[in-house]
């Protein structure tokens, strides 16, 4: 093997192409792409623009992976093979598509052959009295059957099938109006950047990340990755779409792989693939939610319409140029999911004010009202002041995060007003919001997001915002709220119970949770990262699919936890290793009074709409 | 009040034809004679948001990478032959995914600033796209100035000042090279767009017309001092 | 009057499917390194009537898996690979050898209108990675005793050899795997130890000391009672495997004539002037008959150096069992059995009654039996020692349990959750159908328990737990 790599090209990424029931067997077709090929035995050329040399092929998939994953650490090929990949860029091989291949159109999949019901166990209730010991001892002789080869060994010697390329002329479909298509593609794209994120995706280091998160197109094209250049990484998300692709082929979805110490999880979407690989303890059901939440940033940004669309016109369509620049706010998010118990609660934390100052902030944002506003959204960092919204009209908690990570990841809105397009997936994936961003003063933490459906009414949302502050300041209400944000949360000390870390409280009714400041023993990001893990776990417990708990009490070494869900509320409650249960349990009611009583300040007990 | 007349005559005004007020206006926190509202566009990250920032706040915004979403409307007031010029300057995103929402915003501008990079050649060969887009979508008679940013990174330099020279000259467009960074040029850009906008909407009969490329020419000898000398 | 909604009749056509096997198969990619070449790389398919590209592109997937997780940690490749209709498990028991289970997913067949194909819903829940990955590494320790390791196979017979011998083997024993009915006693794959007061104990053991010293050829002396494991001179992990031999496959085989025999008269072999009940399980079936040819089964145990290669006489007498293991280099003749025979059949008879004496003195004592409010599963990962009182009994086939399977899962759940950190905790659940299911873990040791107190607290658990640590385990578990 080591000597053949001497000779043999190096491959450098792998396309799926389209393949009818028939060329799947036994391997699948591909395209490969190699660095300086001058010749791979059974390989047929089909095009060889500039030194890279594509191969239309139908391979196994294990010879795909050997040869396009850098394994060995000790062989040093890698690092140089990936960055002359220029994949499937040059070439006439654009319109390799045909891919979009109608899954959905399959009909209910029937039965798995040979697992006709009853069967099986009927004939187990016999076999059991067999043994299966070797009573015969000198079995090495004696052949009592012959090693039987399956039927059907004619079909294999037709070999590898290949399908003839297509060249139909779709490839330079343009999109309209859009400066520097084709040939500025790579520059643009890499401009985009200035993330420290050059990193070897060969080393140690780049492995022992604790999460990885990859999305990339049908057509095996990096879209993201988390750590390391997407360049880099072609190969390896070639691949990845390579085992999507054949775990289709059977009628089948891939969903996870679970390793010593690490899971590796798929979402499908399309027209995207996400992966994300994790080392942290998190269930193959909440780190999907986690790529779901990376999904619908994307689709925030360009609508799911427009992404179908793209594709449509070029299955190879590189989409970093669309999403350009919005890398950070993926780095953001997946950073958010880390340590905001919101994005795994379904719900939102709002700034504890007395409900009479509220009640003001609510009525003026009210007042201040337009013929296409929709939402009026008031935050103080990452945690709502109030919402105002038209009648009829929900915001989902998906999109009000989402909303978060954008005003969250750019600094750009403190100064002037943002006006930007935005698609709120939960609301309708298909057409674009207009959201007004605003700082009410360059120094304040309170940004008001103004969201209407007309993309000519900045200057309406503009004024909207301008009466909104008038009416604040008339109200002197403004200065209240400056000094109510002084203290934007609550020592847990406040509840007065001994022990008691750490809680999160969330209403059912209303989406929203309460939570205090996380206290000490959990500052550092490491151990709120850990602290957000527990509460993730219990949450993951307590709401399993089939088997869902009421509650849970979990004693260990660092800290005792316990989660409570009714039909009402959920509860998480984090103690000190010295708590008893019986000193849980009278926490739970004293803690349910304090909320009580404190509800209006920690709630937004009286929602308004236009 | 400003804004929201403002926002009216911007409105109300159908076609393009630009309407100016010479009106003593008061916002609640500045005074100002007139406004004019002025558009940076770009390729993404040719220093956009950072000539602005340059010009608003005399600061470098140096370290990361922070792309502008959508469009970023801030405010600044000039004093031009002793009137005061408000200028709303809009800055874009330059990721093509934004160009819808910025079309839309053509056609209220006064004045368009062009920026390329001169260390990025696709940054350069972007802007005939970018002038065809601006005639397509710009008011006839917009003010438009080509800038050739980030003139302090000499030894990445790959678009030379004439390539850019040579192309204004094509379109008929004032030219010069700036840094965000160093400031060089930066004020100038603007306020010769603030003078020729206010020659425009105030023009007394007997005066000269204002020459915005002698304006230009004459004034930048000064400060363009970082390149070949 | 008796009323069926339609609704209700749909529901009445239901099917649900019980996870099953689809594939097993063995293989070893560096058998067919070469494109074209890949069928060499299966030493063994299950079921082998699947069609070769079919068999080449399962395993081709495995392989591919395998290696696209070694990116992210060339050390620990992927053990298990979910999809929509089934799991996948890996295994690599010897240097690339690969085993390979393919378990599909339970599933629900609802009918649909008339003319229109039955949805199927997949439960992709309901398959615990830690249960089956158990299983699959049993169907190797199982071959491994009775065979050996791949390697020694090839070794003595290259590839065609070991193929022989998958075959052979596996044909039978994936047969015997319920996939159904696996559990967390897999995951433990423990041994049930046969309480006795000291008395009885040194009993045992000095007719154990008294056979070996008698037949010298005997190396290692095991001993049961009951299905339960009293005395056993082989090292851990071979017992673990034996035992899970003996009381899944070879015991079950046999209870048959036992209880006929206790039924009908007394049918005592005679041995000098003593009547005995000892009979081998293995080998002779019958020692009057001198025509009839016997063989034991022959074992491979204490395989962390090297082999040693055993036949195990399995000698069974009312309800103890004696095994007795001896160098498979030794020709062991009708002469020895007699002798054996003899030997132990008298002795084992006696001790065997002695045994059932005790114990019931020791039921009696501890008082009559009272259906408890819980039900527990105990497990000692330093002796092995499993106790449940969750499975009533424990057959080949299945093994019943009186409780409900979600919370047989739900105790999967909890041993998964222990297993996430090593130190001593404790979890306390309440599930929607209100059981409370308490798991403990200190010092090595696991406690499972179930009680069915719909209206207790937390602190009526908490007591219930503590009450039962203090009977049953004299309080080794230590966490408040």
């Amino acid at each position: 093997m080591q000597e053949e790599n001497e000779h043999e090209p190096q491959l450098v990424s792998v396309t799926r192409i389209k393949c009818s029931e028939k060329t799947l067997r036994p391997t699948i077709p591909c395209i490969l792409h190699f660095t300086e090929v001058t010749s791979v035995t059974g390989l047929e050329f089909l095009s060889q623009p500039g030194q890279e040399k594509t191969i239309r092929a139908c391979y196994s998939l294990a010879w795909i992976i050997e040869r396009c994953l850098p394994l060995k650490p000790d062989t040093g090929m890698e690092a140089d093979v990936h960055n002359n990949s220029v994949p499937l860029e040059n070439g006439n091989l654009a319109p390799v598509d045909r891919l979009r291949r109608d899954r959905s159109d399959s009909p209910t999949p029937g039965l798995v052959e040979g697992t006709e019901p009853g069967a099986g166990q009927d004939s187990a209730m016999f076999v059991h009295a067999q043994s299966f010991e070797d009573l015969t001892a000198d079995g090495e002789q004696e052949q009592e059957e012959e090693v039987q080869v399956p039927e059907g060994g004619d079909r294999s010697e037709r070999g590898p099938e290949v399908e003839k390329p297509r060249t139909e002329g779709e490839e330079n479909e343009k999109m309209q109006g859009q400066p520097g298509e084709e040939e500025q593609e790579q520059e643009e794209v890499q401009s985009g950047g200035g993330r420290a994120k050059e990193e070897d995706v060969n080393s140690e280091a780049w492995r022992r990340h604790r999460k990885h998160v990859f999305v990339l197109s049908e057509a095996g094209k990096p879209i993201y990755s988390r750590y390391g250049t997407e360049e880099a990484l072609s190969s390896t998300m070639g691949v990845m779409m390579a085992l999507v692709s054949f775990v289709e082929a059977g009628k089948n979805v891939i969903r996870s792989i679970h390793a010593e110490g690490y899971k590796v999880v798929f979402l499908r979407k399309s027209p995207l693939v996400l992966v994300g690989v994790s080392r942290t303890r998190q269930s193959e059901r909440e780190l999907t939610r986690e790529l779901l939440y990376i999904y619908y940033q994307i689709i925030s940004l360009l609508t799911l319409t427009q992404l179908n669309h793209v594709f449509q016109i070029k299955q190879n369509y590189d989409l970093r140029r669309l999403l350009a620049g919005s890398e950070h706010l993926t780095d953001n998010l997946l950073r958010l999911l880390d340590c905001d118990p919101g994005l795994f609660l379904s719900a939102v934390t709002c700034v504890p004010l007395p409900s009479s100052l509220r009640d003001v902030v609510s009525s003026s944002l009210q007042a201040a009202k337009a013929k296409n506003l929709v939402f009026s959204i008031l935050l103080a960092g990452s945690r709502l002041v109030t919402l105002v919204r038209k009648k009829d009209q929900y915001l989902h908690h998906m999109d009000l995060h989402l909303l978060y990570n954008l005003v969250g990841s750019s600094s750009s809105f403190r100064e002037g007003e943002g006006w930007t397009p935005i698609c709120l997936p939960k609301f309708n994936t298909a057409g674009f919001f207009h959201a007004h961003i605003s700082y009410l003063e360059p120094a304040s933490d309170l940004c008001l997001i103004l969201i209407s459906t007309d993309r000519e009414d900045f200057f309406t949302l503009s004024d909207c915002k301008r009466r909104f502050l008038e009416r604040l300041r008339r109200r002197s209400t403004y200065q209240a709220l400056q000094e109510a944000l002084l203290a934007p949360s609550y020592p847990v000390s406040q509840v007065g119970i001994p022990e008691l870390r750490h809680f999160v409280y969330k209403s059912k009714s209303s989406g929203l949770y309460t939570s205090p400041e996380i206290p000490i023993p959990y500052q550092s990001e490491e151990e709120q990262e850990r602290l957000m893990g527990l509460y993730q776990y219990l949450h993951s417990r307590m709401h399993h699919p089939t088997r869902p708990l009421r509650f849970i009490y979990h004693c260990a070494e660092r800290e005792n936890l316990l989660s409570w869900v009714t039909s009402g509320f959920e509860l998480y409650l984090c103690f000190s290793p010295l708590g008893t249960k019986a000193l849980a349990i009278s926490a739970i009611n004293k803690l349910l009074k304090w909320i009580r009583k404190e509800e209006d300040r920690l709630f937004i007990l009286s929602p308004q709409t236009y | 009040m400003s804004t929201k007349k403002e926002s009216k005559s911007g409105k109300v005004v159908p076609n393009g034809t630009s309407k100016h007020f010479l009106e003593r206006c008061a916002s609640t926190n500045e005074y100002f004679d007139i406004a004019f509202k002025v558009m940076l566009l770009g390729d993404s990250a040719v220093g956009k948001t950072c000539f602005l920032v340059q010009f608003k706040d005399g600061a470098f915004l140096a370290g990361s990478f922070i792309a502008t979403v959508g469009i970023d409307f801030r405010n600044k007031v000039v004093t031009v032959d002793n009137v005061k010029v408000k200028l709303q300057i809009w800055d874009t995103a330059g990721q093509e995914r934004f160009r819808s929402v910025t079309h839309a915003y053509y056609r209220d501008a006064q004045a368009l600033l062009l920026l390329y990079d001169i260390t990025s050649k696709s940054s350069f060969d972007n802007i005939r796209a970018w002038l065809t887009e601006i005639h397509e979508y710009a008011q006839k008679d917009v003010v438009i100035m080509l800038l050739g940013n980030k003139s302090d990174m000499a030894n990445e330099r790959v678009i030379k000042r004439e390539e850019g020279e040579k192309l204004a000259r094509e379109y008929g467009v004032p030219f010069m090279e700036t840094s965000a960074k160093t400031g060089v040029n930066v004020e100038l850009a603007f306020l010769a767009i603030a003078k020729e906008l206010k020659h425009r909407a105030v023009q007394q009969p007997n005066e000269p017309k204002f020459q915005i490329h002698d304006y230009i020419e004459s004034q930048k000898e000064k400060s363009s001092c970082c390149r070949y000398v | 009057m008796l009323m069926i909604s339609p609704r209700m009749a749909a529901g009445m056509q239901e099917k649900q499917y019980t996870p099953s096997l689809l594939n097993f198969f063995i293989y070893n990619p560096k058998f067919g390194p070469r494109e074209g070449e890949e069928e060499k790389k299966i030493l063994f398919y299950h079921p082998s009537e699947v069609e070769k590209n079919e068999k080449i592109r399962n395993v081709g997937l495995c392989e591919a898996i395998v290696q696209f997780t070694r990116t992210f940690c060339p050390s620990k490749p992927a053990k298990s690979l979910h999809t929509q209709k089934n799991r996948q498990f890996f295994f690599e028991p010897e240097e690339n050898f690969w085993i390979v289970m393919v378990v599909r997913n339970p599933m629900v067949e609802k009918p649909n209108k008339e003319g229109k194909p039955p949805t199927i819903e997949y439960q992709e829940e309901e398959i615990l990675d830690t249960v089956y990955g158990a299983v699959l590494q049993q169907c190797y320790s199982m071959y491994k005793l009775f065979n050996g390791t791949f390697v020694r196979a090839m070794e003595a017979g290259g590839v065609e050899l070991l193929t022989q011998k998958l075959e052979k083997f596996f044909y039978r024993y994936l047969q015997t795997l319920h996939l159904h009915s696996c559990d967390l006693l897999d995951v433990f794959g423990g041994i049930s130890f046969f309480p006795l007061d000291k008395m009885t104990y040194l009993k045992i053991q000095s007719f154990v000391n008294r056979v070996e010293e008698s037949l010298r050829l005997i190396k290692y002396t095991a001993f049961l009672y009951n299905d339960q494991l009293i005395w056993s001179g082989l090292e851990q992990e071979d017992m673990r495997i034996l035992y899970k031999y003996l009381t899944t496959s070879l015991f079950p085989r046999h209870s048959e004539p036992e209880l006929a025999g206790r039924d009908s008269p007394l049918r005592p072999e005679v041995a000098g002037n003593l009547l005995h009940y000892g009979r081998f399980l293995t080998g002779p079936s019958n020692l009057k008959d001198p025509e009839a040819k016997f063989r034991f089964p022959r074992i491979f145990v204490n395989t962390g150096d090297g082999y040693e290669e055993l036949h195990l006489i399995v000698y069974k007498a009312m309800s103890a069992a004696v095994c007795f293991m001896i160098s498979a280099s030794v020709e062991l003749s009708r002469e020895f059995c007699e002798q054996l025979d003899g030997l132990v059949g008298p002795q084992l008879t006696l001790l065997a009654s002695d045994i059932c004496e005790q114990y019931n003195v020791n039921r009696r004592i501890s008082g009559p039996d009272k259906e408890p409010q819980f039900k527990f599963i105990y497990f000692n990962h330093m002796n092995l020692a499993e106790k449940s009182t969750i499975h009533m009994r424990k057959t080949a086939s299945v093994s019943l349990t009186s409780v409900h399977p979600d919370l047989m899962k739900i105790l999967g759940d909890i041993n998964c959750d222990f297993a996430r950190v090593d130190e001593d905790e404790e979890i306390i659940v309440k599930a929607m159908t209100d059981y409370w299911v308490v798991g403990k873990k200190s010092d090595q040791r696991e406690l499972y328990v179930i009680l069915n107190q719909k209206n207790a607290n937390l602190i009526e658990v908490n007591e219930e737990v503590k009450r039962l640590c203090a009977t049953q385990f004299n309080n080794i578990f230590f966490l408040d």
